[in-house]
């Protein structure tokens, strides 16, 4: 079956005068259509470049893709033409970002901005474009959306900013939404909303959604699979109830372990100890090596691939295919 | 019973104090002017960012604020050390009401009371050494002989915290977000306080750094029995750390009690809809989450009565006369709520409800 989504091996490297810093090293996932992924990983961990990559929005210099395929729709992203990336992004893909404030025009009506999107990709009257920007603010639930349609962005609060964000990243029926931490400014009220938001428009559109986050709280709510990733790589790719019940690598299980629960309260919080590598000075072998408690010699010399399930793989040595086919079989 | 400045001192178990608390705050308002008028000279009306807060605070405790963006948790905290002057009420250290105080008395009193901010990158000076950042509480108070006493004073603060000495002489650059806001509590530290208002100092931080600096102040309170007004809008790190958690709603306190009692069983309708919000470590089963209608409400256009009524799910036409006091409705439990009972009515989460969908969810074009 023909994915909607195809990665493989993609490699972003920043040119900075410092040196080269491998931002995205060798990441590979595949998306059907109407499925949603979760990226999820801590701060530099290349999640946001990869998704920028996916829209070729890399800011270049420094950024530039190295290596790899991008298939959306089985047409190569990689070379297309910058006039059909502009056709694709805002229609066939489209982008949210985490702050609401930055992505919406402060000298535009909200109306304006989605019905400027109508325009270029359908050709449609100013009038006929603004209609359509009502409409779809009305689908992302705000209440009044005429009036809404006719406000700046800031005569609105924080929450229907980013649901007209949302409208103007839905307006022409995307068949991808990639959305990057689209809750992380927001309170947990109103958090709680645009998440419940965005699973309905995912039964409603049937649109593929990529979800980048760092909380992984966040990612169990809305996504079929999670890929973990970890200085520049998937660490670990799998259903998100596995990701949860039986994690692999020993990063995610830190990482879960790390995270303070609201049902359960413990003496002392486990940690993983040290901190992510900067990008600049990579360990060799596999990068998480030097604060795994798992590590051996292999570790520090060669890097791991992903191993296991088409389902559930994870790149650490220390697991065999029986250790993972086993979690699985536990997490099912 | 009457504190050093003839100040009286009401001991009694409304806001959870049994023992005298080292810390007494009662009825804490800030109210900012709004510019309106021709040329906004007349203040037509009032921002209520805090609306009378009243709580006590034992030594060696944690007491958590809690609320969304908005609700004065910060403008709180900045209060309790006069950072931010309030508009009225007392707060009482020891005996001593800060608000009376002249200059030279608070900065006296301040060795006691010190702050650790959110963001590590904005808390330190770029152009200062890690040891002067350090030492400057120590400088201010002079709490040192020498310039080798100092530097001692400076090394052992960096090992509390888990940096290392070779580590003083360099810039606030050089370190990460963590190591950052190590600094920053080893700065908090410097003069010995008591109370060590910690307004969000993890939500920069990163999840597995987090918990190291969670797990190191609760150290430093084992070890040194400093109390702490912890505010943070993450519940799971809260119900980590604190002892006791004040949830804040508009700028009143909404509900007080102890953390593993609150998380059991939140009384208050908000309180209750926060929690069931915040995300969990894992999925769950789908209809469990309480979506709350509407925007947290601007603090200059307070609702009448309570302030949550509009966006309350079992909200009466009482709530909109008449305002809910915080009251004690179970020995230690605080809740403002015409409703919060001991056993309160819960607040359904039935997704399949039409009308509930209809306010706050999408529909089909």
């Amino acid at each position: 079956m023909n994915a909607l989504l195809e990665v493989d091996d993609l490699s972003v490297h920043l040119f900075t005068p410092r040196g080269v810093v491998r931002a995205v090293d060798g990441v590979s996932f595949r998306l059907e259509a109407g499925q949603s992924l979760g990226i999820v990983g801590e701060s530099g961990c290349g999640k946001t470049m990869t998704a920028l990559a996916l829209m070729r929005l890399l800011p270049s210099p420094p950024a530039r893709i190295v290596g790899g395929h991008i298939r959306f729709n089985g047409e190569d992203i990689m070379d297309a033409t910058d006039a059909r990336l502009r056709q694709l992004r805002g229609s066939a893909m489209a982008m949210i970002y985490q702050d609401p404030m930055t992505t919406l025009n402060p000298v535009f009506s909200v109306g304006e901005q989605i019905a400027e999107v109508v325009r270029l990709h359908e050709h449609a009257t100013p009038q006929a474009a603004f209609a359509r920007a009502v409409e779809a603010l009305h689908q992302v639930g705000i209440p009044e959306p005429d009036r809404c349609a006719r406000a700046y962005p800031h005569q609105l609060s924080g929450g229907m900013r980013q649901r007209a964000v949302i409208a103007m990243a839905l307006v022409c029926r995307p068949r991808l939404l990639i959305a990057d931490e689209p809750t992380t400014a927001l309170d947990v009220t109103i958090q709680a909303q645009i998440l419940d938001l965005m699973r309905v428009l995912r039964d409603e559109t049937g649109a593929a959604i990529i979800l980048i986050t760092h909380d992984l709280g966040v990612v169990a709510d809305l996504v079929d699979d999670v890929a973990v990733m970890y200085a520049g790589s998937v660490v670990e790719c799998a259903p998100v109830a596995d990701v949860f019940a039986a994690p692999a690598h020993p990063y995610t299980q830190g990482l879960l372990r790390a995270m303070p629960s609201l049902e359960r309260k413990l003496h002392r919080l486990p940690t993983i100890e040290g901190t992510v590598p900067s990008p600049a000075a990579m360990p060799p072998g596999c990068r998480f090596h030097p604060r795994c408690n798992l590590a051996r010699t292999i570790c520090r010399d060669h890097r791991p691939p992903l191993l296991g399930m088409p389902e559930h793989s994870a790149a650490c040595w220390a697991l065999t295919e029986f250790e993972l086919s086993i979690a699985h079989v536990t997490a099912a | 019973m009457l504190g050093t400045n003839g100040i009286r001192i009401v001991h009694c178990t409304r806001y959870g104090c049994l023992m005298p608390a080292l810390l007494a705050v009662r009825d804490l308002v800030k109210h900012y002017p709004i510019p309106g008028g021709a040329f906004g000279r007349r203040a037509a009306r009032q921002l209520r960012a805090v609306d009378g807060v009243s709580f006590d605070l034992q030594p060696g405790e944690t007491l958590a604020l809690v609320g969304e963006s908005g609700c004065g948790k910060t403008t709180t905290g900045r209060m309790l050390l006069r950072l931010t002057e309030p508009t009225s009420g007392r707060i009482v250290l020891d005996g001593e009401d800060l608000l009376g105080m002249g200059r030279t008395a608070l900065r006296r009193r301040r060795r006691e009371l010190q702050i650790v901010f959110q963001d590590p990158y904005a808390s330190l000076s770029p152009r200062k050494r890690v040891e002067d950042i350090i030492a400057e509480p120590l400088d201010v108070f002079r709490l040192y002989r020498n310039k080798n006493e100092r530097r001692e004073r400076v090394v052992d603060l960096l090992r509390l915290v888990g940096l290392n000495a070779e580590q003083l002489r360099r810039y606030p650059f050089e370190f990460s977000g963590g190591q950052r806001q190590r600094i920053a509590i080893a700065r908090a530290l410097a003069p010995g306080p008591r109370l060590i208002v910690a307004d969000e100092p993890v939500s920069a931080l990163d999840v597995s750094i987090q918990s190291q600096v969670v797990n190191l102040m609760q150290d430093l309170q084992e070890r040194f029995g400093i109390a702490y007004v912890f505010i943070s809008h993450d519940l799971a790190v809260v119900r980590h750390i604190a002892h006791r958690v004040a949830v804040m709603y508009l700028g009143r306190l909404v509900e007080l009690a102890n953390t593993d009692v609150l998380f059991d069983a939140p009384f208050h309708p908000y309180t209750q809809a926060l929690f069931s919000a915040a995300p969990a470590a894992g999925p769950r089963p789908r209809g469990q989450r309480i979506i709350l209608r509407g925007d947290v409400p601007n603090p200059a256009r307070i609702p009448t009565g309570c302030g949550f009524h509009p966006r309350c799910p079992i909200a009466a036409p009482i709530c909109r006369e008449q305002t809910p006091v915080l009251s004690e409705l179970l020995p230690g439990r605080l809740a403002a709520c015409h409703f919060a009972r001991p056993f309160p009515i819960p607040v359904a989460a039935d997704r399949n409800d039409p009308a509930h969908r209809e306010t706050h969810g999408a529909r089909s074009v």
